[in-house]
């Protein structure tokens, strides 16, 4: 399944999920977002901007120190203008990451380790999806 | 797919259909996620009626992106005496709606090993000037009876969770509770990281504002940041207190 499709079935998996942006943290850059109404570039841009400074700016230098942990958080939830946005961040270091907007009914908990799994198979190398497919019978 | 097909076919997921007369609690909770969903986006009245594996069914009547009534579907007045008058407070229609949705319709879901629904237009005329109970406040009453927490005073809240915390008001440090160790963490976390977080909650003052950054797996810790006026919280609080620390930013920024 092409990776946009996989997100159009994350967020229509999920009622209450306005918007899901699949973002390259390092470049700063929304690869593919889908929602149900057309949402402004700038709005998915700054979207984008507060999953990187949370997931890999200053405030994850800060909060990995503060935790005491040995990688950056993976994860982080925010609760702004009525709504909740949450960011995942594939995990194994990579710099690729949803960023979601949400209806403040929605249940955290599954859909954030949905949303980890998915980003993972979204984030693993080619070769690595490629095995995953069984192999045809000959 | 209409709504009504993708809700059915995330129901059917949900339940475990090889339980029978077993009580399933695990699902329930996604299940009146996923009612508060609906009921979010319904505008024209309708009746959604939940369906057993017996053909049993609890019926609510949703308009205006509200849950008017729980099991008494017809016409407002069409109504027996012990029930809430259509003069009713709005807080005695609340009391009615929330404790009918978390006990009535939580137990049917609890009890039930499959679940469906259907909804169709009332026959009746729906009174639009009806009190009924967002699903906001269906949620937050939800979360109130799962995780008991107030939200009066959400940075006291906020830092009775903490194994340690710090109040900070104008910039500067309040008050310190919980483990010394890990409140000077949380200094450090002021200087060093408080000033960009601020810049992502970017919230006008008078609007409370919640961030929660959960430490990697294994999620033993939680780093969260609640906001409410010119004061902050900033806590440690153990992983597993996540939930009851969503239901306070929920209720804090509703």
């Amino acid at each position: 399944m092409a990776p946009s499709a996989k997100i159009r079935s994350l967020r229509r998996s999920t009622p209450g999920c306005r918007v899901i942006a699949y973002v390259d943290l390092s470049a700063r850059l929304v690869l593919y977002a889908d929602s149900d109404e057309s949402v402004p570039q700038e709005v998915l841009d700054a979207l984008c901007l507060r999953g990187t400074r949370l997931l890999g700016g200053a405030v994850a230098d800060a909060a990995m120190q503060a935790l005491a942990a040995a990688s950056p958080p993976r994860e982080a939830i925010l609760f702004r203008n009525g709504a909740i946005e949450a960011f995942i961040r594939a995990s194994g270091g990579s710099d690729e990451a949803l960023c979601c907007v949400l209806s403040p009914v929605v249940a955290l908990d599954p859909f954030l380790a949905a949303a980890g799994a998915e980003i993972d198979r979204l984030a693993a190398p080619e070769d690595a999806q490629a095995a995953q497919v069984p192999e045809r019978n000959p | 797919m209409t709504g009504l097909d993708r809700l059915n076919a995330k129901l059917a997921k949900l339940k475990n259909t090889d339980a029978a007369d077993q009580t399933v609690t695990g699902g329930t909770d996604s299940i009146l996620a996923i009612l508060l969903s609906e009921i979010d986006e319904t505008i024209l009245a309708r009746e959604m009626m939940l369906i057993n594996e017996a053909g049993d069914e609890v019926k609510l009547l949703v308009a205006g992106r509200r849950l008017l009534r729980v099991g008494r579907p017809g016409p407002r007045n069409d109504r027996p005496p012990e029930e809430p008058s259509p003069d009713a407070s709005e807080d005695e229609v609340f009391s009615d709606l929330i404790a009918a949705f978390n006990g009535p319709v939580r137990d049917f879901l609890d009890r039930a090993s499959e679940i469906s629904i259907a909804a169709q237009r009332p026959h009746y005329r729906v009174d639009p000037t009806e009190i009924g109970c967002s699903a906001d406040i269906l949620a937050q009453a939800l979360s109130e009876s799962a995780q008991p927490i107030v939200a009066d005073d959400p940075i006291a809240a906020g830092l009775g969770a903490a194994v340690a915390g710090l109040r900070l008001s104008g910039g500067d440090v309040a008050e310190t509770v919980g483990d010394p160790a890990l409140a000077e963490r949380l200094i450090a976390f002021a200087g060093s990281g408080l000033p960009a977080l601020d810049q992502v909650m970017g919230r006008d003052p008078s609007q409370p504002g919640c961030a929660i950054l959960p430490a990697p797996e294994p999620r033993d810790l939680l780093l969260a940041c609640i906001a409410a006026g010119e004061d902050k919280a900033l806590i440690l609080a153990p992983g597993d207190t996540i939930s009851r620390l969503v239901s306070l930013c929920r209720l804090s920024t509703a």
